[in-house]
């Protein structure tokens, strides 16, 4: 049985109170009429912006109610802070403040993160990371393969992300590191020297005269664009800051031969190398910003089917030949992704052609001298012919190419796949494309494959479909489009009624009927008067009224609005308010607002109201019928504006609760959002809130009054106000000394929600990490433990 | 003045090998079942099918390998070794051993 209240503290802290008004703005504010008797008829029926603008010579607008007792209002000529001041000083009103806008992110705290331009919102190309990371920053078991020229894995920002990984550059004269194949994957640097430019061996493996040139720290740059250390105070953010890199060289002084880069990319995705130990880390995603021309030759379209059937994606940049793209983007099953400017054309220098899957930031400079003002920020190293200092690339020493753009794919092919695993690469490739943005047109360009052939703009193109990929990359929403859908038969959302200022009078039951319901919800407020309440379950309407328990407790005006469940096992289920067995009693007169939800794995299933004094029945979608023809078991169900359902769950079993620190259960965007609590040792106090963000709700919490023991029976409790974060709070720091608050529960926190990118974490203040439903983890940003 | 005649196979084998070594100085091969790549027997069949000297490199799979192709004459030798390798029982497929690089962009 559930026993919820949904009062909110009025501890709403307001905003911006000195705001000046100013004749352009446009205020809004949301409203909360204090809960008196007569509120809610007030709110209901007499249009209390009316009153309101009438005693405050203020011109309001009624905006939609989100409860009964709560309102967004509107005014012209008045700022929302200074319209909320205003109305807040009323005394029918509770609280008022300004209806923001409000996102949740996810920003880190790193010094560069400013620069990466490419994984903001801001640039047309950019690839909105910050969005994505709203919904996951990655998995820290998953890893990404780099197949490059190693890394160094003394940068500190990926340091703490890199696995062992493995050097497959076979011939010691290209490797540069005095062998063959060996287990360091670290970079010695790909650099010629004067004396390599005189070495035959080097000339005749590298195909041609040898020019000096400095290391290129390659592989280092494109690592710290996957997953370079997130929100550790330092350098960058990688665009899958919490994904493992796995770094395999194969690239060395003048390249890499496919046979090594075969050999790598088997071994990264688990594949047996023979003479080589098996790789105990196996990547999902395998990055390779690297190419040459010609076909694709079939030991490489071999590999790239061998992998997928691993579940392994095969990320290549296209290359930067202003021409076709090479090998390997040019394979089947590969994501292969082109180069754009930062407004969204494509980039001079990027390859293009059929076999572009998609096209991401590639780096450009804007000016053709001095800063360079888009290339892509990243991790490297400054030494020239021998590992120095490491260090980021910046205006000065850009890093620009699709070798930048390909990682960025890859980053968010690994965040597609922290939150649904059971991606195939197939699965990935398309939903990238079919949520990429599509590309602008700057008049001044040709459309692809005509490019600019003079002056700053040569090879630079308006991008279509069929040379620079589907769109530009989108990772917010790729990582949405990759959320799991529900499984077959799960139980969601199916209908629901809301019923306002219903009589309470001597006349007659009422019964909110639920048909084929799994979990039949009353959430009732009795605005005027009381009235008792009774619940049935039966296998039909007459059957669970005949066999009703009369719920113990009377429920007054002056109470908290309170929420039942019923979810036993039976096709109706029945909350039947007022009672015909005493029609004398004057005190019953009143007034109550139901809301019925009905939960069901059936599409058909569905709640009415029946009224026995006007013996009608009434559906969801305002048919009526009489209350002496049966139910026909069809019912409107289904009719949710929104299709609010199931979008998350979290099962947590056995948790501690402790006296080192509070647990929240926090919603984000679920519109309904449901706790089922089982003390199993010692107790807990339980607080709930809804805001705009976690702190506000944790600043606002409602405290539930009863301390929940191991004694009571298992308690259910949900919230639904407008609010995006919805939170649920046990244990309480205030009374950290308490050795009764040692114990256990187990939680179960369920999701609904018109959005698909609603989900539930449990936050561990004490642990300073918050917990998803698939296992996922997450340091909270500026914790203390 | 006309060169001995027994110089000119002197002079020509670094054009020779220098065209052997721009094409398919390294191939990859593909057999039809794992077996040990590296087998002497293996490969003096190998070389004596092809009438390429071969150097075994790196493995890349159970079934495919990376050998070097030391051509004795020209280009056209070179084609004419591996389409002898193809047709050996034992292999499904030579293909050339191509380098690739990190491309390089402008700024």
């Amino acid at each position: 049985m559930s026993r919820f209240r949904l009062s909110l503290a009025a501890a709403v802290v307001l905003a911006c109170l000195g705001a000046t008004p100013h004749p352009a703005e446009a205020g809004r504010v949301i409203v909360k009429y204090r809960h008196a008797a007569d509120t809610l008829r007030t709110a209901q029926g007499a249009d209390p912006a009316a009153r309101l603008s009438a005693r405050l010579a203020i011109g309001l607008r009624a905006g939609r109610h989100l409860d009964p007792v709560t309102q967004v209002l509107h005014a012209d000529g008045i700022s929302s802070a200074a319209l909320a001041a205003r109305l807040a000083r009323e005394a029918d009103v509770e609280y008022a403040v300004p209806d923001q806008l409000r996102t949740i992110r996810a920003l880190p705290d790193d010094p560069l993160f400013g620069q990466q331009w490419h994984l903001h919102d801001a640039q047309p190309a950019a690839i909105r990371a910050t969005s994505a990371w709203n919904v996951t920053t990655g998995a820290p078991g998953m890893a990404v393969a780099v197949l490059d020229t190693g890394v160094r894995f003394d940068h500190p920002d990926l340091a703490a992300k890199l696995l062992p990984g493995y050097d497959f550059v076979a011939d010691a004269a290209n490797a540069g590191d005095g062998d063959g194949r060996d287990a360091d994957a670290s970079d010695p640097g790909d650099f010629i020297s004067a004396a390599d430019t005189r070495d035959p061996v080097l000339q005749q493996l590298c195909g041609g005269n040898l020019s000096e040139q400095a290391s290129s720290w390659h592989g280092t740059k494109v690592a710290g664009i996957v997953a370079a250390a997130g929100n550790n105070g330092t350098g960058i953010a990688g665009t899958s800051w919490d994904v493992r890199i796995l770094p395999v060289r194969v690239l060395g002084k003048c390249g890499g031969f496919d046979s090594d880069i075969i050999a790598g990319m088997r071994w990264a995705a688990g594949l047996a190398v023979p003479g080589v130990p098996d790789n105990p880390n196996p990547a999902r995603v395998i990055n390779l910003s690297l190419g040459g021309e010609g076909a694709c030759t079939p030991p490489y379209g071999d590999a790239i089917a061998a992998l997928a059937a691993r579940g392994a994606l095969v990320v290549a940049a296209a290359g930067n030949e202003t021409g076709p793209v090479g090998v390997p983007g040019n394979c089947p099953r590969v994501l292969t992704v082109g180069g754009l400017r930062h407004i969204g054309t494509k980039v001079g220098y990027s390859s293009f052609g059929p076999e572009v899957s998609v096209s991401a930031p590639a780096g450009n400079c804007v000016n053709t001298s001095g800063a360079c003002l888009f290339g892509i920020t990243t991790t490297t190293n400054a030494g020239a012919t021998q590992p120095g200092a490491n260090a980021y690339t910046d205006a000065y020493h850009p890093a620009v190419g699709t070798s930048f753009s390909a990682p960025q794919a890859a980053g968010v092919a690994a965040l597609m796949l922290a939150v649904n695993p059971a991606l195939t690469p197939a699965d990935i490739i398309a939903r990238v494309r079919q949520t990429a943005r599509p590309f602008p047109v700057d008049p001044a360009l040709p459309a692809c494959p005509t490019v600019a052939t003079s002056g700053d703009a040569a090879g630079q193109c308006n991008c279509t479909p069929t040379t620079c990929g589907a769109g530009m990359l989108d990772a917010a929403a790729a990582v949405l489009a990759a959320l799991p859908p529900l499984p077959p038969g799960a139980m969601t959302l199916r209908d629901a009624i809301y019923l306002y200022d219903q009589p309470l009078d001597a006349r007659g039951d009422k019964i909110l009927a639920g048909v084929d319901c799994d979990v039949l919800q009353l959430v009732l407020d009795v605005t005027s008067g009381y009235t008792s309440l009774s619940m049935g379950q039966g296998h039909s309407l007459a059957n669970a009224l005949a066999t009703q328990v009369p719920y113990v407790d009377t429920i007054q005006a002056s109470d908290a609005m309170f929420a039942y469940a019923l979810y036993r096992d039976q096709p109706v289920k029945t909350f039947v308010f007022n009672d015909k067995a005493d029609p004398s009693s004057a005190a019953r007169i009143g007034t109550a607002t139901a809301f019925g939800y009905c939960y069901s794995t059936k599409p058909t299933a569905h709640v009415y109201l029946q009224r026995r004094d006007t013996c009608t029945n009434t559906y969801s979608d305002g048919r009526t019928t009489s209350c002496l023809v049966a139910d026909d078991g069809s019912g409107p169900g289904s009719g949710l504006e929104g299709s609010m359902t199931l979008r998350d769950a979290i099962y947590l079993y056995g948790q501690p609760l402790n006296a080192k620190g509070d647990k929240i259960l926090a919603g984000e965007n679920c519109d309904v959002f449901q706790l089922v609590l089982d003390v199993t040792a010692g107790y807990t106090d339980l607080a709930m809130a809804q805001a705009a963000s976690i702190d506000t709700a944790v600043a606002t919490r409602f405290a539930y009054p009863d301390r929940i023991r191991d004694a009571a029976a298992m308690f259910s409790y949900a919230l639904y106000a407008n609010q995006p974060l919805k939170a649920f709070v046990f244990g309480d720091r205030n009374n950290a000394s308490s050795p009764a608050q040692t114990g256990t529960a187990t939680v179960f926190g369920y999701c609904y929600s018109t959005r698909p990118d609603a989900r539930v974490y449990l936050r561990e203040k004490d642990s300073c990490t918050d917990r998803y439903s698939n296992g996922q983890t997450r340091s909270i940003a500026g914790c203390l433990r | 003045m006309r060169l001995p005649r027994i110089l000119f196979p002197i002079l020509t084998l670094p054009v020779a090998l220098a065209a052997c070594a721009l094409e398919p100085a390294r191939v990859m091969i593909a057999f039809r079942e794992p077996l040990d790549a590296t087998a002497p027997a293996l490969i003096a069949r190998l070389e004596n099918a092809s009438g390429a000297t071969i150097r075994y490199l790196a493995p890349v799979s159970p079934t495919l390998h990376a050998y070097s192709l030391a051509c004795p004459k020209d280009t056209a030798s070179c084609d004419a070794a591996i389409a002898a390798l193809r047709r050996d029982p034992a292999v499904a497929d030579v293909i050339v051993d191509r380098l690739r690089k990190a491309p390089a962009a402008r700024p």
